[in-house]
């Protein structure tokens, strides 16, 4: 019987003409959305490789010169777009993609789109990743809102009932009818999403960017199956197809216009971030109480380097078999190091008690679940990009590091004549980004995983309790 | 007649609990709102306050400090330049949050420090603000739909429409009637809406919020409009709200996210990347020409004849800055010429929907879009020869900086960069509304007879 009705259902939609226009605009969307979106992704990622390279090149062919004068010349570090990132944009447009690396300073990532773009951004972008989470659900609401109301109003409940359905019969052969429907008009996106994956590796074949994105089409299918039994669910419940429609609606609106919005401004209220002047005034000041680097006369350079001396066994600086500036600096930038690592962690903490609180509200709007997940899975979550500000830092320093210890090992104190070349340069490799592990992305969302997998449970509990009423 | 109608009307709204009920919620939506904006642009400003006192004690502690007549104290200066909130910025936040509010100027090189941006969660940059702006333009069309989907099609559905045609008014007109009335309602909600925002806000009831006021309730015009057309087709109540809400998905919603979508592959990013690697080389080069060779052509490009009172080395100091900044300005330039296309054709891309056009128009009168950003970096280049050059001339005249001179640094100025009002930016949604009520108008006129 549950089959019946499904088989019903399902052809009945088929031969319906508006969802046939429903179904090709979403389809049109789907489509411009993950080709367009994987265009651009290739440019842009086309772009920032070249970028990179050119920066790698002009390290290893700068001119011959003192190592701290190369420190101070530096490089640059350029974010990779991740494989997936066409699918969802996530934070990518407001996190910058490049980052000076100099000697004793610790820049911030620049030029974000948001920066190059007017407030017509903040509509949002259509991406795959917005059709699946703010249209489909419209669209199944559409489909589903009378699916039992219908029955009721042209009185074919209980001649189905007398038939010897069930009520949960019926209500399960809806569902199951209506899933067949999405299922039809989503899997054909699968199959793009993947192949233009597929195309994106070029040479480079990779399981893990598979499975992240099986998994990722997995969760969006959880996601719409919740809104696919919910609407069914609220239909059995409802009086009045008008009224199941009309409280659909305002759960769409809520779940993915007005919640979203105000839990994350709530949230920003609640663990406020430092502004710039704040941030950079404690870096400072923790730094003026480390030692300076440039500076002979600072206090703590002195006792520096009477350390140094003892190890060493000599009265002065000048016996040194070593150059003490380098040393002196190399202290300098790991106390600068430290103290910008340890604020930057901070500004990371507060940032993940605000997304957090957007993780916890998920467990009451699957919105902000599917959205997380998507992002984490998409590797264009603010997390993601935290790791590659990290790494850049990592390889700053060992940039300096390499140059000071150089320095250190060949050269005498006060000897800023010193010149070397291209052997110390082809010392230090290019930047190369690593994206987190699958492993630690699955482990740091697991709570949006399981909200997810809460909702698919709690509505299938919901119908199954679903008795008849007129 | 017409008393008769909006009295009736206005009774039904007060016996309609869920209607009552989704305009409080909406209502309450707009005082959040408005706190939420107002604390943002609070904390700002205070930031403001709190960048200017800092360089106010620094300059006393320099003056205080101050042992001897030096040429040292240009390197140790620095100004800094503010771009404070207005106080519309609270109802719109635009992109203040994504740009930098204060920039510090000082004498060794202008395009190092132009850089940057606020420290802001990106996640929350994404999901974006809650402020008036978004209630207007997102929330009210919805709260607008709700009041008259059912607008004639209710008395339809009834079977009491023609009971009321019965009496001496037309069809139109007692279309005309409820559809002014739900105006009336909703223009009184935003303007309430809006009094709290400015009494809250203490801002200044002038021509500029004035228009702003006016910008919305033009859009709010724009979607009675639509109601208009789409009740004109006098289909049943579940059909015209499927149409309007199709309607505020299609101009709240995709048309904006194409419009991104086109911008992102038709017009490029921006080379910033390019200019950053830029100044790193001009940088690296500055210093490797050779000192003499780089004073000669200073001396010469500025008419300096006797140079025996001149200490070279600080001259070359001067000149090396000089050319640094001198070859960065057209990378520069280049890059602030692709961000203005870029940002103009978004703007001009903005009609297509009037909420895109209305965010647009709201942001530019509140001075919070990109362009404001672009004018205070313009503040910025135009402050900073004034700021360099009065060191400079000191300098080339062998003239040490005193304990008076101080006060003879010439000052930045915090005037607002105002955006001039563009009148003509109203006309794309005034085009709308009369388009949709035009269309509605013939289609009703067509029917009149086939009650």
């Amino acid at each position: 019987m549950q089959n019946i009705i499904a088989k019903k259902e399902f052809t009945q939609t088929l031969r319906d003409k508006r969802f046939w226009v429903m179904a090709i605009l979403v389809w049109g969307l789907l489509l411009t959305a993950s080709v367009v979106g994987f265009m651009n992704y290739r440019k842009i990622q086309a772009e920032r490789s070249n970028a990179s390279k050119s920066a790698a090149d002009l390290w290893q062919n700068q001119k011959d010169k003192n190592p701290h004068s190369a420190a101070h010349y530096g490089s640059f570090a350029y974010r990779p777009k991740s494989p997936l990132s066409f699918v969802d944009f996530g934070t990518d447009s407001f996190t910058g993609m490049s980052v000076r690396l100099e000697a004793h300073k610790q820049n911030d990532a620049v030029f974000s789109v948001a920066q190059e773009s007017s407030s017509l951004l903040r509509f949002g972008e259509l991406t795959l990743a917005f059709v699946m989470q703010v249209l489909m659900p419209l669209l199944i609401i559409f489909l589903c809102f009378n699916a039992i109301t219908q029955e009721k109003e042209s009185k074919t409940l209980q001649i189905l009932l007398s038939q010897g359905a069930s009520m949960q019969q019926i209500v399960w052969g809806k569902i199951k009818g209506f899933s067949g429907v999405i299922a039809c008009l989503v899997l054909p996106i699968i199959l793009i999403v993947s192949v233009l994956l597929l195309i994106s590796f070029d040479s480079s074949f990779s399981w893990t960017w598979l499975t992240r994105t099986g998994l990722l089409m997995l969760s969006y299918l959880a996601y719409l199956l919740v809104f696919v039994v919910l609407a069914v669910w609220v239909s059995a419940k409802a009086t009045s197809s008008r009224v199941a429609l009309l409280s659909l609606l305002v759960v769409w609106i809520f779940a993915c216009i007005i919640i979203p919005k105000a839990t994350v401004n709530v949230a920003s209220n609640i663990f406020p971030v430092p502004t710039s002047f704040a941030f950079n005034k404690a870096i400072q000041d923790d730094e003026a109480k480390g030692i300076d680097g440039h500076d002979p006369e600072d206090e703590r350079a002195k006792i520096l380097e009477k350390q140094i001396l003892a190890q060493y066994e000599v009265d002065s600086v000048s016996q040194l078999p070593v150059n003490f500036d380098a040393i002196q600096m190399q202290e300098g930038e790991k106390y600068t190091s430290m103290v910008y690592s340890k604020h930057f962690k901070d500004l990371q903490k507060t940032y993940n008690s605000q997304n957090k609180i957007s993780e916890i509200v998920g467990l009451l709007n699957p919105f902000l679940a599917i959205r997380q997940v998507s992002m984490a899975l998409s590797g264009s979550d603010y997390v993601t990009h935290a790791n590659f500000q990290e790494q850049a830092e990592k390889y700053r320093f060992r940039l300096v590091e390499l140059m000071n210890n150089y320095m250190r090992d060949h050269s005498k104190t006060g000897d800023w004549e010193f010149k070397v070349n291209k052997n110390v340069w082809s010392q230090l490799p290019a930047f190369q980004y690593t994206e987190p592990s699958f492993g630690s992305v699955l482990s740091r969302n697991w709570l949006s995983f399981l909200s997810l997998g809460f909702w698919v449970m709690l509505s299938f509990w919901a119908v199954s309790k679903i008795k008849f009423s007129l | 007649m017409m008393t008769t109608i909006l009295k009736y009307e206005w009774i039904s709204l007060l016996r309609n609990r869920i209607l009552l009920g989704a305009m409080g919620l909406i209502f309450l939506a707009g005082i959040y709102a408005i706190y939420y904006g107002n604390t943002e642009m609070t904390k700002q400003k205070a930031t403001i306050q709190l960048v200017q006192d800092a360089e106010k004690e620094k300059i006393t502690k320099q003056k205080s400090d101050f042992k001897e007549p030096s040429f040292e104290v240009s390197w140790r200066t620095q100004r800094t330049l503010v771009n404070p909130p207005q106080s519309l910025a609270a109802f719109t936040i635009g992109q203040r949050d994504v740009f930098p509010f204060t920039k510090t100027i000082r004498a060794y090189g202008l395009y190092g420090s132009i850089f940057g941006s606020e420290i802001a969660n990106p996640f929350k940059l994404l999901t974006g603000n809650f402020d008036l702006a978004f209630v207007f333009i997102f929330l009210l069309p919805l709260l607008i739909i709700a009041l008259s989907y059912n607008l004639l099609s209710a008395e339809q559905e009834q079977g009491t429409l023609s009971l009321i045609l019965v009496n001496e008014i037309s069809l139109s007109k007692l279309i005309f009637q409820k559809l002014i009335f739900r105006v009336l309602v909703v223009l009184g909600f935003v303007i309430l809406l809006f009094l709290v925002g400015i009494v809250w806000t203490s801002t200044p009831l002038n021509l500029r919020s004035i228009v702003w006021l006016i910008g919305t309730c033009l859009y709010i015009l724009f979607w009675f409009s639509l109601v208009f057309f789409w009740v004109s087709y006098r289909q049943s109540s579940s059909f015209n709200a499927l149409a309007l809400l199709g309607s505020w998905l299609l101009f709240v919603v995709i048309i904006p996210t194409f419009l991104n979508l086109y911008l992102e592959s038709t017009r490029p990013l921006t080379s910033g990347a390019n200019l950053q690697r830029e100044l790193r080389e001009i940088t690296e080069a500055g210093w490797n020409v050779p000192k003499k060779e780089n004073l000669k052509k200073y001396f010469l490009e500025n008419g300096i004849i006797d140079t025996t009172k001149i200490s070279a080395d600080m001259v070359h100091e001067i000149a090396l800055v000089h050319y640094m900044d001198k070859n960065a300005a057209p990378h520069f330039a280049e890059y602030k010429t692709q961000l203005n296309e870029r940002v103009n054709l978004s703007r001009s891309m903005s009609w297509l929907s009037p909420a895109t056009q209305t965010q647009s128009l709201l942001n530019q009168l509140a001075n919070v879009d990109t362009d404001a950003y672009l004018r205070f970096l313009e503040s910025l280049e135009s402050y900073y020869p004034k700021f360099k050059g009065f060191f400079d001339s000191q300098k080339l005249a062998n003239k040490k900086f005193d304990k008076n001179d101080f006060d003879k640094i010439p000052m930045p100025t915090f005037k607002q960069n105002e955006s001039k009002i563009i009148w003509t930016e109203f006309l794309p949604i005034g085009i709308f509304i009369m388009l949709f009520f035009g269309l509605g108008w013939r289609k009703m006129n067509q029917k009149i007879f086939s009650l």
